[in-house]
């Protein structure tokens, strides 16, 4: 698995439908059944591989931002690491970045971010945002 | 054969004639043949094998043809025509003054055609040589048709239109300012390209390349070709220039206020050149790339253990307590004196936790963590949280 942009939700958010410093940006994780398809649109595409257990529940990326990195010729879409408070929840393989509107079927599917799967065991859980953010676009200046 | 309603006999072939009109038909030798004076209409058809004819007409209209030989034809004066056709050697025409027309035809030589002055058509024919076609002033045209060789078309000032057809060689073609025209058809593929007043664009498709070309303001240039290269150039306030081919590389001017613009295309390179300033050259795509990062699922404990140290009576025990238990399991830290370093003497450990063998001469100093231990990414891993504060014993008291 990697990290990946559902294409309709990359199309949003260049077209404004996703707002995504102002919308409310969830997060769910999936366990290792999930697989990455570029051409779902909804939470309800994916939701069946969604994580469950004790201290498991989807969470609202705070602080989520837009920023310019200029040195990099990109911007970058950034927000606080979410966090799981003794979390059970078996093994969880990648979350999900969605908006959040009324339900999972018209809550549009943002980005997967991958990382190595991990076990839950009723620890606490963070889930650390790359440095560099959720994920960027990049003006390939030549 | 001079005047009007001549008739002429030459010595080695068999003339005809009608009024105004003269034919003459030429074997083996040389032929002249000269017409002069107002409203003469002369055709010639030379078709000599092996030799040599000229023919000059001071006047109007004038059309010669050789077979194998060489000729060379001059018109002077307004409304000439010249015609030229050619089997295997050289071609040489020259029109000038205003209203000429010069049409080239030849086989496997080479053929030269300068149109100068205003209303200049020219026209260019030919098989496997070159062909070079200069058409300058108001309203010109320029035809070129070729079949193994390469071509230039340089058209200069308003109106102009070029079209260029090539089989298998290079086409070069200029078109400025304003309403220009200019349609490619090279190759195995064809490229067509249109450019109407202000913010013309240009479009090209060829052989088994692309091009494509897009000027906007005031009149643009397009060029592509099959497997080599392409040249664009864009005139005018802000022009644009894109391009895209296959094999080859690309070049891109764009100039500022009525520049010209120069095409020279062999099958491998191609350069524009252009005079003024403002350059500006794209040549590779355009992007934005989006990208998603990896990241990180990790336990994590801010919790910190508070513990008590209880020492046995003998001195070689020591019992570490975890008052609190938010985490559990706790790594355990020693330092032998209260000025030593701690180290780790225990990992993973329940509460309480007993530490013996002790040197009853010593005294001890403890902290703790919490810790998890768990699998991440198929390995297992261990995440502690800070460390207590410090616990000393001083013989068999605690503080």
């Amino acid at each position: 698995m990697a990290s990946n942009l559902y294409n309709p939700g990359l199309e949003k958010l260049l077209d404004g439908t996703i707002d995504f410093e102002n919308d409310t940006i969830n997060v769910l994780l999936v366990d290792t059944n999930h697989s990455f398809d570029k051409t779902h649109d909804f939470v309800d595409d994916i939701v069946a591989n969604e994580a469950s257990g004790t201290g498991y529940a989807r969470k609202t990326l705070a602080n989520a931002a837009i920023a310019l990195d200029a040195a990099n010729d990109r911007v970058e879409f950034d927000a606080d690491n979410p966090s799981y408070t003794a979390l059970d929840a078996g093994t969880i393989a990648a979350a999900i970045i969605f908006k959040q509107v009324t339900n999972d079927a018209d809550s549009p599917l943002i980005a997967q971010i991958d990382f190595a799967d991990l076990v839950t065991n009723g620890s606490d859980v963070e889930l650390q945002i790359n440095s560099e953010g959720l994920f960027y676009v990049t003006n390939n200046i030549t | 054969m001079i005047g009007s309603y001549p008739i002429g006999v030459f010595p080695y072939g068999r003339a005809e004639s009608e009024a105004g009109v003269a034919v003459v038909s030429l074997g083996v030798a040389e032929a002249i043949a000269s017409a002069n004076g107002a409203t003469t209409q002369v055709v010639f058809r030379l078709q000599p094998t092996p030799a040599e004819a000229t023919a000059q007409a001071i006047g109007s209209n004038i059309g010669l043809g050789l077979g194998t030989a060489d000729a060379s034809a001059s018109g002077v004066d307004a409304t000439l025509k010249l015609l030229l056709a050619l089997g295997v050697s050289e071609a040489d025409a020259q029109a000038l003054t205003a209203n000429i027309k010069t049409i080239l035809a030849a086989s496997p030589a080479e053929a030269t055609a300068q149109g100068l002055l205003a209303s200049t058509p020219v026209t260019l024919v030919t098989a496997i040589a070159d062909a070079i076609a200069q058409g300058n002033d108001i309203a010109s045209k320029h035809l070129l048709d070729l079949g193994f060789a390469q071509s230039e078309a340089e058209a200069n000032d308003l109106i102009t239109k070029t079209i260029l057809e090539t089989i298998f060689a290079t086409a070069i073609a200029s078109g400025q300012v304003p309403i220009p025209l200019i349609r490619f058809k090279i190759g195995r593929a064809e490229g067509i390209a249109s450019g109407n007043n202000i913010v013309p664009k240009v479009d090209l498709t060829l052989g088994n390349a692309e091009a494509a070309a897009e000027a906007l303001d005031m009149g643009g240039v397009g060029l592509g070709i099959f497997p080599a290269e392409a040249i664009v150039n864009a005139q005018d306030i802000v022009p644009k220039t894109f391009l895209d081919t296959e094999t080859g590389e690309v070049v891109a001017d764009a100039l500022v206020i009525v520049p010209l613009s120069k095409l020279a295309l062999a099958p491998a390179e191609a350069i524009a050149n252009g005079i003024s300033t403002d350059i500006g050259i794209e040549t590779t795509e355009a992007a934005a790339i989006a990208t998603a990062l990896d990241g990180d699922a990790t336990y994590f404990v801010t919790d910190v253990p508070d513990i008590i140290v209880t020492r046995s009576a003998d001195l070689t025990q020591n019992v570490l307590k975890v008052l609190n238990d938010e985490v559990g399991n706790v790594n355990i830290y020693r330092a032998d004196d209260h000025r030593a370093l701690f180290s780790k003497i225990a990992t993973n450990q329940t509460s309480p936790y007993t530490d013996s063998s002790l040197d009853p001469a010593l005294n001890y100093k403890y902290k703790a963590t919490f810790v998890i231990v768990g699998t991440k990414g198929g390995q297992s891993v261990e995440v502690e949280g800070p460390k207590s504060d410090p616990r000393y014993t001083i013989g068999n008291n605690t503080l």
